[in-house]
């Protein structure tokens, strides 16, 4: 697995069509090599769409944005997991992975497959698989490329706290494991608490950037305990 | 739970199976009921059948109407592909040829028939041309709206994994387009079917429509099965050897079709 590679983010505008007020005006960010970085925000607030900005699929924006000092066209592929799982339906488990990837041989795309726990269901087609294991494909798959850079885009949402949970476990594996620099958006400060090294909160329009909180506490330690008080603080519950 | 869904499978199969041997049953009922020499039996067909199969030109004219058919089946669907897709992908084409195809819709085949044949001489050329403007029209809008519901988030999936454009299309876009190729080629083959037969009624030098009309002017109901029980045994094995099994090639990721 290739390993991380610094992000740079500079929007000078970003405005929808037909909205008096831009998305982004000014915005700048930075992710160090393997960094993992969790955006938190209000619903709206454009952390999908700055994530997709990164990857690639919204380019009508002004400003730069760099991944190794190079453009994103240039860059290495991305790994990107959408909120929904997007797998190809006629595709089984593994021809999902090389669909994006076709010079990945069946041994790895089984061996990624089995790094998620789904040992057994690489030939299985998304409509056999329950929908944790569609999320663990779709992680995969992202992982197939070899990412220097892994997006994910609210991961957790619309899944049950206990499967949430199980897939959170294994995100923290695999940034252990694989080393990317990660930028994660969620909703949820105690996800962002779990996995992050950095939190940044997004708000207002223009978006800007309200907050940052640095967690240093290695991701195994970070129990019960810590994760409350860690959540309060991003919340800004309590006194920072 | 699995014996039980097998079970209920083989039931539906054996159902399908009955469907047929039923309605030659049906048929020969009915005949021996209505026992006129214009409702011959089902063995009385099938005799003459074997007649004309070995002593008369059935073989020669269902190999004819069929050459057509499949020519006139392979171009419309070609065009109709190509038409679609442009119509589905690029709005200022659909606006401007939109109205077009919905007279390509209407107009009444006989209509094209008989254009073809006084523009152009009863020739196998206008017959196919005759088909192919009918026909196109209607893989043309099933194509457009196959295109139209092509699913937005894989193809964000294809640029973010950056898919270059020919896997895009063999691995994110066909296997969305082909319900409706398979829908268009169905509807697609009935309909060329019925039209090559009026068609070659109205002008040819043979094919199963052409002896049909001879049969018609002779009275002979019994030739006219004949040649139809011949044209349809074509027809239920194109359906069941080739249709069916691209289906299932095709659609059976889809749950509809592993429920069948």
């Amino acid at each position: 697995m290739a390993s991380g590679v610094p992000v740079s983010i500079r929007v000078a505008e970003k405005r929808f069509a037909g909205q008096a007020e831009p998305l982004f005006a000014d915005l700048a960010l930075d992710l160090a090599a393997s960094e993992v970085v969790a955006l938190i925000g209000p619903s709206g607030v454009g952390k999908s769409t700055l994530l997709r900005m990164v990857a690639g699929i919204e380019r009508a924006f002004s400003g730069r944005i760099e991944i190794g000092g190079q453009s994103p066209d240039a860059a290495a592929v991305p790994g990107f997991v959408f909120q929904d799982p997007r797998l190809l339906p006629w595709q089984s488990a593994v021809g999902n992975l090389t669909a994006v990837n076709p010079s990945l041989d069946l041994g790895e795309a089984r061996a990624l497959l089995a790094e998620m726990g789904l040992k057994g269901y690489e030939d299985a087609l998304p409509g056999e698989l329950s929908g944790g294991m569609q999320r663990r494909v779709a992680l995969a798959r992202a992982l197939a490329v070899k990412p220097q850079v892994l997006l994910l885009d609210e991961p957790f949402v619309s899944i049950d706290r206990k499967l949430a949970r199980e897939l959170m476990a294994l995100v923290t594996r695999v940034i252990a494991s694989h080393g990317a620099t990660v930028l994660i958006v969620t909703h949820e400060p105690e996800d962002a608490a779990r996995l992050a090294d950095r939190v940044v909160r997004l708000e207002g329009r223009p978006a800007t950037i309200t907050a940052e909180h640095r967690i240093s506490t290695p991701r195994e330690e970070r129990d019960v305990a810590f994760l409350r008080a860690e959540t309060d603080r991003i919340t800004g519950e309590a006194e920072i | 739970m699995e014996n039980e869904r097998r079970t209920a499978r083989w039931g539906a199969a054996g159902l399908e199976w009955f469907s047929l041997p039923l309605l030659v049953l049906v048929w020969y009922l009915l005949a021996v009921v209505v026992d006129h020499r214009l409702f011959p039996t089902p063995v009385t067909v099938v005799r003459e059948l074997w007649e004309l199969a070995l002593h008369r030109s059935l073989i020669a004219d269902v190999g004819k109407t069929l050459a057509r058919a499949a020519i006139a089946f392979v171009t419309a669907m070609g065009l109709g592909i190509v038409l679609g897709a442009l119509l589905g992908r690029l709005r200022s084409v659909d606006r401007l040829f939109g109205s077009w195809i919905i007279i390509g819709l209407n107009i009444p085949a006989i209509v094209v028939a008989i254009t073809c044949y006084i523009w152009l001489g009863l020739t196998e050329f206008a017959l196919i041309l005759a088909v192919v403007v009918n026909k196109t029209p209607l893989v043309t809008v099933t194509m457009r709206e196959g295109v139209r519901a092509l699913d937005q988030g894989y193809g964000e999936l294809a640029q973010v994994y950056r898919v270059p454009f020919w896997r895009r299309m063999r691995l994110f876009v066909l296997p969305q387009l082909m319900p409706y190729v398979l829908t268009a080629a169905r509807t697609g083959l009935s309909l060329i079917w019925k039209i090559v037969l009026v068609f070659e009624v109205l002008g040819s030098d043979g094919g199963v429509g052409f002896r049909i009309g001879i049969f018609f002017q002779n009275f002979d109901i019994a030739g006219i099965l004949s040649y139809t029980v011949a044209f349809m045994t074509v027809v239920i094995f194109l359906e069941y050897a080739v249709m069916r099994r691209l289906e299932a090639k095709v659609l059976g990721w889809r749950p509809a079709f592993q429920s069948r």
